[in-house]
């Protein structure tokens, strides 16, 4: 019993991860109908400028600031730069183009950083929580990075049900002829919804990376996890992404400690499978499949 | 004379001629490029030649099928790790150890295509991918891990070339030319079938799914089918790939692999087989003239070790941003162009050069 | 006010208008009439930038709009009402709303009163204001449009074929609707119409367009006068 609570406990821990991926590839999906690839590869060069950050400084915090606003800079110059000018060509083009985006920031981050894998710190505590002399699996850091989670996902929230630029944003992604009739700059919401998911990715990095490192290839699993908890969702709803990311890290968490951690990803393929055969467009998906 | 002409003509308009000529030309030009390449050439025409068969799979699924894969590495590996079992333990030489790998592939991607039919497009799209990442971390698993030896990966026993070429014909060349073959047969395999009823049936169905079941045809099929023959030719380029690198493990089949046969695919132009050559080739030619570049200068070894994926990278990015519809369209919208500016540069009047020509 | 001179514009070989010139002055409402293909959506797409003149130039109240930005035109004051699906479906009727008061940089207030006219108005927007547009009837969704677009304060309103669809009574409602907020405001209107009898009975002047050329451009109580013209009308419409 105490096993699967931590088990139930681990898999929350890294479902808000994944889900925090997963709404960042959402976000990017409703606005431009552009499946980002490239999400893996701009989180981690953002987290290798915060690790360079933190390598001089020392200071954890400063390091995340960094790590963020490099996020949102990315996620500004990947739109402005690569995906504008072939957003109007055949749907899969801007794929190849986010393909092609990986291919070159994973060699750059190799041609400045190598290619061996890095620690990245945590900033606080491993040691789990015991409750009444029963060591829980989680942690001052598990809470943490909960929280940094749900904090993110509530200012969305806000931001998109409160805000005026949330209304907008979301105008430009429904209808953009409409949303441009009625004075909405859709190309620069479209840019702000980039820059957010840059941000959000550039959050899951840091967040991830004392657990699976830091290198070229490391977050490759952990991205394909975050498109798998985005399908689950549906693809189209925030909300799904935190249900397929919670669901997902549960699954995998229990995959891993009662079947061995190498059937892990092996586990996902199944969660999914089964997730699809069951609503072929996601738990929150429209009703109907959407075609490429 | 002039009747031997048209019958000629006319022979040359039917498709299974002119796909059986080309093919015929492709062989040729395999023999006599390996036979100018030196052997380490020949070793890249290998390599390029087991990947048009995994991109021209992806193409076919993608063209007629109208269904995007981006685990072909998938099926790769587990054509590879089939040719290797066979010929290590069972000493299968190698054409039944292909087939084998083949067939294997084929048959794993029935039961996926079973299990997925009701599936399209990006959800389709994320389950292979999930499953190019799943199905080479299956190596470790422990039962299996034995057999297959973890991360190492199984090492293939090499064959050399027959004896009737000679004893000092060169293993890279006898690769060469087996894998150039693989591929043309391939291609002339699949440019059939999508001319075939059941190509133009996947084409219906790709268009407009109701339209397509109200006159006939059964989609579910026809879907089925383009999935089984992209996992065949993926199972097919995974047992070359082990045969000509003598090994078979998972960091071959890594997702930069899937990644890369699908941005070739997309790259070369969806529509036409052709263009999975063109987006192979890139593929080959930008890593190995950018390899050759960077290892004779000074660069430090981390940058020179990765100059040519930034460089492939680069090349992806504006050949999409340059050709929207792909490299073929790319290349057919210059060979348009070329006989224009040609006449555009003769003095008018100077009719003589066009009949000669043929 | 509006100011159309000479304008031509061309989808790829098809020439949808042929040096068109019209006015619509400040406080009129000017109804443009034509047979299918006349070319009146491409007019008003090219009034509010989202089709692009091949020549001709589009002047509003004294500036140049044609080569500027849709954005920047919707924020000069020109509503436009695509015909058929002028709301954002997924948006709710208070967001869509919202959204046409987002244009202008008026203070808050200012715009609780607007909404508060609009509610009053169209009393079934305000009874569905927590639904999803996608919910609403298709009469009811051209009334949110034209609330949207109220919302906004528009000195000009492009409406392409707001009877489209709806039955008599609604198509009747919403022309009372449009006399309406031309009395009470004074905003100039472009309406664009197939059901020419209930265009004309709103209209100040006529504009028929056929095969993207101006064939009429009258004042309407001059027209229906005129038995003439009536058969010019009818020509333009019917062929014959
Ligand atoms: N996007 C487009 N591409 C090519 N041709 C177009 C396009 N839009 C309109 N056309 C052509 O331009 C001409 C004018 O079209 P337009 O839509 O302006 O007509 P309309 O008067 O609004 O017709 P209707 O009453 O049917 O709405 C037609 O011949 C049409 O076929
Ligand atoms: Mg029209």
């Amino acid at each position: 019993m105490v096993r699967f609570l931590n088990l139930t406990l681990a898999g929350i821990t890294d479902g808000m991860i994944f889900a925090t991926i997963a709404l960042a590839l959402v976000m990017i999906f409703r606005a431009t109908r552009v499946i980002n690839f490239a999400q893996g590869a701009m989180m981690m060069l953002t987290t290798f400028v915060g690790w360079t950050v933190q390598d001089r400084t020392g200071s954890y915090w400063l390091a995340l600031g960094c790590a963020l606003a490099a996020g949102l800079v990315l996620g500004t110059l990947v739109e402005r730069v690569f995906i504008r000018p072939v957003e109007n060509g055949p749907e899969l083009n801007a794929a190849v183009v986010a393909l092609g985006l990986i291919v070159l920031i994973n060699a750059l981050a190799s041609m400045i950083w190598g290619s061996t894998p890095r620690a990245y710190p945590v900033p606080f505590s491993l040691r789990g929580y015991s409750v009444g002399g029963v060591r829980l699996l989680l942690s001052p850091n598990d809470l943490f990075t909960i929280g940094m989670v749900a904090f993110t996902m509530t200012a969305l929230v806000l931001l998109f049900r409160r805000t005026a630029l949330g209304l907008r944003m979301r105008a430009g992604a429904y209808s953009p002829e409409l949303a441009r009739l009625l004075g909405v700059r859709v190309g620069a919401t479209l840019t702000i919804g980039w820059a957010l998911a840059g941000l959000i990715g550039a959050l899951a990095g840091v967040l991830i990376a004392p657990v699976v490192f830091l290198g070229p290839d490391q977050f490759d699993t952990v991205l394909v996890y975050g498109f798998t908890a985005a399908i689950i969702g549906g693809l189209e709803s925030p909300v799904g992404s935190v249900v397929g990311g919670l669901l997902l890290g549960c699954t995998l968490s229990y995959v891993s400690g009662y079947a061995g951690s190498e059937v892990t990803s092996l586990g996902a393929c199944a969660v999914l499978l089964v997730a699809l055969m069951a609503r072929p467009s996601g738990l929150f998906g429209p009703a109907t499949g959407r075609r490429v | 004379m002039k009747r031997l002409r048209v019958t000629a003509a006319r022979a040359l308009r039917l498709t299974v001629v002119r796909h059986g000529l080309a093919a015929l030309a492709g062989l040729a030009l395999v023999l006599v490029v390996s036979a100018v390449l030196p052997s380490y050439r020949n070793f890249q025409l290998a390599e390029l030649s087991y990947l048009v068969c995994a991109t021209a799979g992806l193409t076919f699924l993608a063209g007629p099928g109208g269904q995007i894969s981006v685990g072909q590495g998938a099926f790769m590996a587990i054509g590879a790790y089939t040719t290797a079992l066979v010929i290590n333990h069972q000493h299968w030489n190698l054409a039944a150890a292909l087939l084998s790998a083949l067939v294997v592939a084929a048959c794993v991607g029935l039961l996926l295509g079973l299990a997925t039919a009701r599936l399209r497009g990006l959800y389709l799209a994320t389950l292979t991918l999930a499953l190019a990442v799943a199905l080479p971390a299956l190596v470790n698993v422990r039962g299996l891990s034995g057999i297959l030896e973890g991360s190492n990966g199984l090492s293939v026993l090499a064959s050399p070339p027959p004896a009737v070429l000679g004893a000092d014909f060169s293993t890279p060349r006898w690769q060469a030319w087996v894998t150039g073959f693989c591929a043309v047969v391939t291609l002339w395999f699949l440019a059939n079938l999508g001319r075939s009823r059941y190509g133009r049936s996947m084409r219906a169905a790709r268009d407009d799914e109701a339209a397509a079941a109200l006159s006939g045809v059964n989609v579910a099929r026809v879907r089925l089918l383009a999935f089984v023959v992209a996992a065949a030719c993926g199972g097919l380029g995974g047992g070359l790939l082990a045969w000509v690198t003598s090994l078979a493990s998972p960091g071959a089949f890594s997702l930069n692999l899937s990644f890369g046969l699908l941005a070739a695919a997309i790259l070369g132009g969806l529509g036409s087989l052709a263009g999975a050559v063109w987006g192979s080739l890139l593929l080959v030619v930008v890593s190995s003239v950018t390899s050759d570049l960077s290892s004779g200068s000074r660069l430090p070894i981390d940058v020179a070790n990765n100059l040519p994926g930034a460089v492939y990278g680069v090349v992806l990015i504006v050949v999409m941003m340059t050709f929207p519809g792909g490299l073929h369209q790319g290349y057919r919208w210059i060979s348009s162009r070329i006989p224009a500016l040609v006449r555009r540069s003769r003095p008018p009047g100077d009719g003589a050069g066009r009949g000669s020509g043929r | 006010m509006l100011e159309i001179d000479d304008l031509t514009v061309d989808y790829g070989s098809v020439r949808a208008l042929d040096h068109v010139t019209l006015r619509a002055p400040l406080g009129s409402i000017t109804t443009v009439l034509g047979a299918n293909g006349a070319g009146k959506t491409t007019l008003l797409r090219a009034v509010s930038g989202l089709a692009r003149p091949a020549s001709g130039s589009i002047s509003f109240a004294g500036h140049r709009i044609d080569r500027r930005r849709v954005e920047d035109i919707a924020g000069l004051g020109i509503a436009h009402l695509p015909s058929g699906q002028g709301v954002i479906v997924e948006l709710t009727v208070a967001e869509n709303l919202r959204l046409g008061s987002l244009i202008s940089p008026k203070p808050p207030a200012g715009r609780k009163e607007d909404l508060d006219q609009v509610y009053d108005m169209f009393p079934v927007l305000s009874q569905r204001r927590r639904d999803v547009a996608a919910s609403l009837s298709g009469g009811e969704r051209q009334l949110l449009a034209i609330g949207t677009a109220l919302m906004s304060r528009p000195r000009l309103i492009l409406l392409d074929e707001p009877s489209l669809g709806l039955a008599p009574r609604a198509v009747a409602h919403i022309m009372a609707v449009l006399r309406r907020i031309h009395e009470d405001s004074g905003r100039t209107v472009l309406l664009v119409e197939q059901n020419a009898r209930s265009a004309l009975s709103i209209a100040d002047r006529v504009v028929v367009l056929n095969l993207g050329r101006v064939v009429i451009d009258e004042d309407a109580s001059a027209l229906a006068a005129d038995p003439r013209s009536m058969q010019r009308l009818r020509h333009a419409y019917l062929g014959f």
